[in-house]
């Protein structure tokens, strides 16, 4: 075609801006591929922002969840305190009584503290699972579920695919919290990793319980001598690490693509996202709801 | 006639229970919880307020209040940590009030406020054992060495009842039964002579027959350094012995009648150990 142009540019004068055209679609063709493969790098990025952010978010959440329950936990504690500091100063027990049942229910209170601490000890566990699954299920793991020989549409449709396998058997909480795939143009994998979180530590809201018992043919408190203040656990004050916080990376790889004009690398891309929880008290009978919200995206 | 009599006494049972307490209420409290609570048979109504008013407004508050009511001052008692303790009776009508400062960096006080009638044997006028004033530093009411009780003498249960679906260790002895209505929870305390290991078993094989499930069983020696840290936080010359409540073992139990916790621990001024059962709705 550039040859005849060549030749026939003196006799021919039409056609001319052809050449020019038909760079011009080439360069319009290589624009649109450059934009569609601009634009599944964007929806990749915006896979793993998704995931982290969700995680983040997820895993604010639950923390919040724990402590709030540690809240309601130290209304149970503030309720028992209650009610013991009541009997105590009530003088309707005898002596040896009264101060029996102090130490009964301090120890009662002492177990209601250690069990504050295991449900804190609990959060960050639930934290990890919680932001892992959200994780994934947010990604975008887009894995061709493969059909077997004789297998019929409705069978096909009702097979779970590998991935949802994966993820009903939980296999997202073990180390190293990574899903690989592969399709026709080669491996692709995600993979979730979170910041340490904290466990938070219940700290007790220790107040005065007044002990008295009346010993008989004495009156109340007559010579019974144990009418005192004493310590008592009556919930909790406060908790270490109450904003937490949850951050989460979340990962993916896609191997080379080819569009026809040139190799499209994907590589390796990733985002991270930070949520704190904020809100709450785990004071008695205050709030205890607490909230979250995202503080580092990127 | 037996039954004009009947109808008579429950009328004055239903007045004692609607009797108004609203004096009792501080002005500008923004909290209020009234609790019924019941000690080995003998009742107690119990009221939080959680209000602004400072220590000074409330104790002019009630001194003016229940005396207008025709109450007279028993007792007054402080201690440096900030817990007052005022006692108000009216014939065998008794009033306590404790006024503490409000905690977690809020303003105001915490107010609880108790209401119960003395039954006549264990009680006379005032508490002059406690003294009247700071009896903290009265040498017979704060010694610690004073408190030389015996608790072998309590030989048999002492009032009130155990709960039919929380097993009892043979041979022990209740000391005390107490009920609380809003939140619903009971606090039986038993005195047993078997070990702490035995207990654990007892109640580990035996909560199984009432559908209860063991969640979580916790030493308190794990307490460790917090409980230090805790020992640290006691007044000066305490008598509560921390070697006694690190020997606890605590054993949480969940089931269709609700949560349980059983302390077993040694008794603390006897022979025996001491089992405390808390069971919540």
């Amino acid at each position: 075609m550039f040859v005849y142009f060549s030749k026939e540019k003196i006799n021919y004068y039409k056609g001319q801006v052809a050449p020019f055209l038909i760079a011009l679609i080439a360069i319009v063709v290589m624009f649109i591929m450059i934009t569609v493969n601009i634009g599944k790098i964007g929806m990749f990025k915006t896979d793993t922002s998704n995931a982290a952010d969700a995680a983040a978010l997820a895993g604010a959440t639950v923390y919040g969840q724990g402590l709030m329950n540690l809240g309601f936990h130290s209304d149970r504690m503030f309720g028992f305190y209650l009610v013991i500091a009541v009997i105590l100063v009530s003088c309707l027990l005898p002596c040896k009584v009264a101060w029996i049942v102090y130490y009964a229910s301090m120890a009662i209170a002492l177990a209601l503290y250690l069990l504050a601490i295991f449900m804190a000890r609990k959060i960050p566990g639930n934290v990890r699972e919680t932001a892992y699954s959200y994780a994934f299920q947010n990604i975008g793991i887009e894995e061709v579920k493969p059909h077997t020989p004789g297998e019929s549409y409705e069978e096909w449709v009702r097979k779970k695919s590998r991935f949802s396998q994966w993820m009903d058997d939980e296999e997202y909480k073990n180390s190293p919290h990574k899903y690989s795939w592969d399709d026709r143009y080669g491996q692709n994998y995600a993979q979730v990793v979170l910041d340490h979180v904290h466990t938070p530590f219940p700290f007790p809201l220790i107040l005065p319980v007044k002990v008295r018992g009346w010993k008989a043919f004495c009156g109340c408190c007559k010579k019974c001598c144990r009418c005192r203040f004493r310590p008592f656990i009556a919930g909790l004050v406060r908790v270490s690490h109450r904003h937490g916080p949850v951050g989460v990376t979340a990962r993916k790889y896609r191997s080379d693509r080819d569009f026809g004009l040139w190799k499209m690398r994907y590589g390796t891309i990733e985002s991270y996202a930070q949520a704190i929880t904020y809100g709450g008290s785990v004071f008695p009978l205050r709030e205890h709801t607490y909230d979250s919200r995202l503080v580092v995206t990127r | 006639m037996p039954l004009i009599i009947f109808i008579i006494l429950m009328g004055l049972n239903f007045l004692s229970y609607t009797q108004d307490f609203s004096y009792l209420k501080p002005p500008s409290a923004f909290y209020q919880r009234e609790q019924n609570i019941s000690v080995s048979g003998q009742d107690i109504k119990a009221y939080v307020f959680q209000t602004t008013l400072t220590e000074a407004d409330l104790i002019d508050f009630y001194d003016k209040n229940l005396r207008d009511k025709g109450f007279t001052k028993a007792s007054e008692e402080f201690q440096q940590a900030g817990a007052r303790l005022f006692k108000y009776t009216k014939e065998s009508q008794v009033i306590n009030i404790q006024i503490m400062k409000a905690q977690g960096g809020f303003p105001g006080a915490t107010v609880i406020v108790s209401v119960y009638n003395q039954p006549s044997g264990g009680f006379s006028e005032g508490c002059p054992g406690c003294g009247g004033g700071f009896s903290s530093n009265n040498p017979l009411t704060s010694s610690p060495e004073s408190i030389t009780q015996n608790f072998d003498s309590i030989t048999q249960d002492l009032p009130g009842e155990d709960l039919e679906f929380i097993p009892r260790p043979s041979g022990s002895i209740r000391l005390i039964n107490v009920k609380n209505d809003a939140p619903f929870m009971v606090n039986i305390v038993y005195k047993c002579s078997q070990s702490i290991e035995e207990l654990k078993d007892f109640y580990k094989q035996n909560m199984d027959y009432h559908y209860w499930k063991l969640t979580a069983e916790i030493s308190s020696s794990q307490l460790g350094d917090e409980l230090k840290n805790l020992a640290g936080k006691l007044p000066q010359g305490s008598p509560v012995s921390l070697d006694v409540l690190t020997s606890a073992y605590n054993l949480y139990f969940k089931g269709p009648y609700g949560e349980a916790t059983i302390v077993i621990m040694e008794n603390p001024q006897g022979e025996g150990r001491v089992v405390s059962i808390l069971y919540r709705k």
